[in-house]
């Protein structure tokens, strides 16, 4: 097995992030600590989720993976790159691509093509190569028939997809979601959650995936729960699910099936422990 | 329901004059709009007026626009320039060579001095209707009519009154002369090549407009403000902030229906009440929504870093391709027949 | 009996009549209940919302009727404004309507623009305050906008209570909130309903929400209302509803499983502790 720390494709050693806000009245400025000494490798190909609440730090924490933000102290590398390195910005932002919570805001061609397009005409990559890169990314996030669509008239579903064709067209190694399922609606949530897993599996894409919801998480790798800009709890699914009293503490919602499994082993049913997800629960307790 | 509003006039088809890129298009239109210029202080020299119009009326039928779709779009302007051009012609006393005259009419004070007393019952009933306390009168107020109507009775009244005033010494069987109308040889050439001019040019713009998709245009007009890069002109960025106020209008036009709708539940109204509650009303749509859209504006920037944006970058463009031979030859052709007629001594 | 609080019948809306009309609503009747919360599910462009922006008058219907409280809104000469007294009515993402340097100003808005009198519009004011959880001594003089989404998205909500409306319209109401704040808001729109009387009308997309708070479903589809039922009722219906491009919540889900996979479990389980005693009960021979 490969040694997480010898090699991870994304290193943040002793982060620690800070930033001060401005009270609207007086002058006083605020400094508060978005995360504290945080040290995570993520290895390449793997599934991470982030869980935690707003405020917990982490939507810093997928920015500083990107180099948006760059560490009041610590650092981390991507790829081996320092993100604080100026002249590695662009280089590490083509490796690491990022969606964003508002379907909306992160649209900005008029033309669903066009908009695929838009990163790869910033870098002035010649024409053919552009196309034959759109029609790769469409084709993988399934919008192809989508294509002279204009933004309004897309669900937020597939604006979310198209957001993830233009992250793909640049060939990254990471795709970064922060909070991409916030907005939708539940069924969207689920296809948007099983693109994500389908490009890891078969793109072998990092992909570090940011939620609030527990039920998200289940078929991840791993998990990262962050509290106060601290991580709390680290570990597959089958270690964090099995310790409900923590995750309830920690105020977060458990989904119901998960809740029912629990009650039921509690009473003395043997259900498997990696049965997490309601298809394999229904198998779990038919047998 | 706004996003539906397609924006522009953008009527997609496979003309030729589809097919002409944006640069030729607008290069086309300004040496138009040039030598209509020119032509205009050359006085009755009707040449390359005919040009002009003949290459519109070619134009049209190249694009393959149908002229139901082009009649919609202009017979509000044209209406609106036919009821202009009496005005113009009659009221433009330019030249000497005097064609026709008509007036002046010559009116005794005193005739208009008892014409506007009695007149003044307008204003007056109008201000007796804005005083009293009746229900009735009070409904009458609120009609949208009534009080549009305000401005227009103030200001025939304090007309009236001035006259009154700046008349007052003279007697009553004094003669004020109304007009004379003249109609000038020159007037009627400057009417005539003016609203000409005016009707092709918009005209052109709207094929223009209709044969070119707003991307191409943008993609069209940045490659032709390329000399003022050297002069390090932001050309790019201007560029990438058309395009973005492009794809957002619809978003921000359904937004502002959106906060429209949640404070007019509240019980904001534009239309009435006092003029503190108005301008409170226009604050709470005003205020929230310019803070929505600074909001949105720097989630887009990041989103826009995220995706690796770095300022005044070379894009690829793809809409606006090489010239080829059809721009060329549409070319040659507008500037050929244009400088002859400008030269064409007939 | 006493008659519903809004009524619709053959309600239809049409944007933009003509060759590119759109049909929004199509041949709509449903019924309110006074003091009911009825959840309007559907996803983005089923019409929901523009099936509720009829109960206050923001919209008219273009055929059928709509019948708010006795009053016909489509009627000529209707007092709007006083229809929208008594429906209060809160977007999506309210936070974004605040506007007021302090929360009480804010809040104040509705009554103050309804002419009450001074005293009368800071008791409102206070009392709508602390039904949403923010006691007035501590938010009251504060600026709406130094405070978090949840308590923003509150504040909104007291400026709709100020109004004291009969009937609460809320436009997807926990959008953007987080576990902890959506179980806040709803625990006090809770109160609302419990302690006032209020009749509450939910638009959602997430069925799952809602579930707690809403005694009755509507399902709407292209336009159409498709289903309703009781919370049990629509649950059950797994298969049907994902057609429509909803999900029931997981639970049901889970249960519609087990009983493709032969177990005999009762169409209209809901609750947690139904489906822990019911399956305790089936799976007790393989206890360990």
């Amino acid at each position: 097995m490969d040694d997480i720390h010898a090699n991870p494709f994304i290193d943040m050693q002793q982060v620690s992030y800070v930033y001060t806000r401005q009270q609207r009245k007086g002058h006083e400025e605020q400094r508060v600590q978005a995360l504290r000494a945080i040290n995570l490798s993520v290895r390449r190909g793997e599934y991470l989720v982030v869980l935690g609440h707003n405020g917990s730090g982490k939507s810093t924490l997928a920015r500083l993976c990107n180099a948006l933000l760059t560490p009041t102290s610590g650092r981390v590398l991507v790829a081996g790159m320092d993100t604080s390195d100026q002249t590695m910005q662009r280089a590490i932002r083509d490796k690491v691509g990022m969606i964003f919570q508002n379907p909306d805001n992160q649209i900005i061609a008029t033309v669903v093509e066009d908009d695929v397009a838009w990163a790869l005409t910033m870098r002035g990559l010649p024409t053919a190569l552009i196309r034959e890169r759109v029609e790769e990314a469409m084709e993988a996030v399934g919008i192809s028939d989508l294509r002279e669509r204009a933004p309004q008239q897309l669900s937020g579903g597939q604006k979310q997809r198209l957001a993830i064709a233009g992250v793909l067209a640049l060939r990254p190694q990471c795709i970064l979601a922060d909070e991409a399922t916030a907005q939708l609606d539940p069924l969207s949530r689920r296809e948007i959650v099983a693109l994500l897993h389908r490009l890891n599996r078969e793109l072998g894409l990092t992909v570090i995936q940011i939620t609030h919801l527990l039920e998200e998480a289940a078929l991840a790798a791993r998990i990262v729960i962050l509290q106060q800009g601290r991580i709390v709890m680290e570990g597959p699914p089958i270690d964090i699910f099995s310790d409900l009293e923590r995750l309830r503490r920690l105020k977060l919602a458990i989904p119901e099936p998960i809740e029912l499994a629990a009650r039921l082993r509690e009473a003395g049913f043997p259900l498997a422990p990696d049965a997490l997800t309601v298809e394999a629960l229904a198998r779990e307790m038919a047998h | 329901m706004f996003s539906k509003i397609s924006l522009g006039v953008y009527y997609p088809g496979k003309s030729l004059f589809h097919r002409l890129q944006a640069r030729t298009k607008l290069l086309i239109m300004v040496w138009l709009a040039v030598v209509v210029a020119i032509a205009n202080g050359r006085e009755w020299h009707f040449a390359p007026y005919v040009v002009v119009v003949a290459l519109l009326l070619l134009a049209i039928v190249l694009s393959g626009i149908p002229l139901r779709v082009l009649w919609q779009r202009l017979w509000l302007l044209l209406l609106l320039t036919l009821i202009g051009i009496p005005p113009a012609i009659f009221f433009s006393n330019v030249g000497t060579t005097i064609l026709a005259m008509y007036g002046p009419w010559h009116v005794p004070y005193g005739t208009l001095r008892l014409t506007i007393l009695i007149a003044s019952i307008l204003p007056l009933t109008y201000l007796l209707l804005s005083l009293l306390r009746a229900a009735w009168a009070r409904a009458l107020r609120r009609r949208i009519w009534f009080r549009s109507s305000r401005v227009l009775v103030l200001l025939l009244t304090i007309i009236a009154l001035l006259f009154l005033w700046l008349t007052r010494h003279a007697p009553a069987g004094g003669l004020q002369p109304i007009g004379p109308i003249v109609l000038t040889y020159d007037g009627v050439w400057y009417t005539m090549a003016f609203f000409i001019a005016f009707l092709t040019l918009y005209t052109f713009s709207l094929l223009l407009t209709m044969t070119t998709s707003p991307i191409a245009l943008i993609e069209g007009m940045t490659l032709l403000m390329t000399p003022l890069r050297w002069l390090k002109l932001p050309v790019d960025d201007f560029a990438l902030m058309t395009l973005i106020a492009l794809r957002f209008v619809p978003t921000l036009l359904e937004e502002a229906e959106q906060l429209v709708k949640a404070q007019t539940a509240r019980g904001a109204d534009l239309t009435q009440g006092t003029l503190r509650e108005r301008l409170q009303s226009m604050t709470m749509l005003f205020v929230p929504f310019m803070q929505a859209t600074f909001r949105r504006a720097a989630e887009l920037a990041t989103a826009l870093e995220a995706r690796g944006y770095q300022s005044e970058q070379r894009q690829t463009l793809l809409h606006e391709k090489t010239i080829r031979w059809p721009d060329f030859v549409v070319v040659v052709v507008v500037v050929g027949t244009t400088l002859g007629a400008l030269v064409f001594q007939g | 009996m006493t008659e519903p609080i809004i009524i619709t019948q053959h309600l239809t809306h049409i944007y933009a009549p003509g060759p590119q009309q759109k049909v929004a609503l199509n041949d709509i009747s449903l019924e309110i209940e006074r003091g009911s919360c009825t959840a309007i599910i559907g996803v983005t462009g089923s019409g929901k919302s523009t099936l509720v922006q009829h109960f206050n008058g923001l919209l008219r219907p273009t055929s059928g009727r709509v019948i708010v409280n006795g009053l016909d809104t489509g009627a000529a000469g209707v007092d709007l404004q006083t229809l929208r007294r008594h429906v209060g009515m809160l977007f999506q993402f309210p936070e974004m309507q605040l506007f007021e340097r302090t929360v009480f100003a804010d809040v104040a808005f509705a009554p103050r623009r309804q002419k009450v009198e001074r005293r009368e519009v800071r008791r409102r004011v206070f009392h709508a305050l602390d039904t949403v959880g923010l006691p007035h001594e501590q938010f009251a003089a504060r600026s709406p906008f130094e405070l978090s989404g949840g308590q923003m998205r509150r504040v909104a909500l007291a400026g709709v209570m100020a109004m004291s409306p009969s009937v609460l319209i809320l436009d997807e109401p926990s959008s953007g909130l987080d576990a902890d704040a959506r179980e806040e808001f709803y625990y006090y729109l809770q109160r609302i309903k419990e302690e006032q009387g209020v009749t509450i009308v939910l638009v959602s997309h997430d069925m799952a929400e809602v579930a707690a708070l809403a005694d009755w479903l509507c399902v709407l589809h292209q336009g159409q209302l498709v289903m309703q039922g009781s919370p049990r009722h629509i649950f059950a219906h797994g298969d049907q509803l994902r057609k429509w491009g909803l999900a029931a919540p997981p639970l049901s889900e889970l249960l519609a499983l087990l009983r493709q996979q032969g177990m005999a479990i009762p169409a209209e389980t809901l609750t947690l502790d139904e489906a822990f005693a019911l399956l305790r009960l089936k799976l007790k021979d393989r206890i360990v």
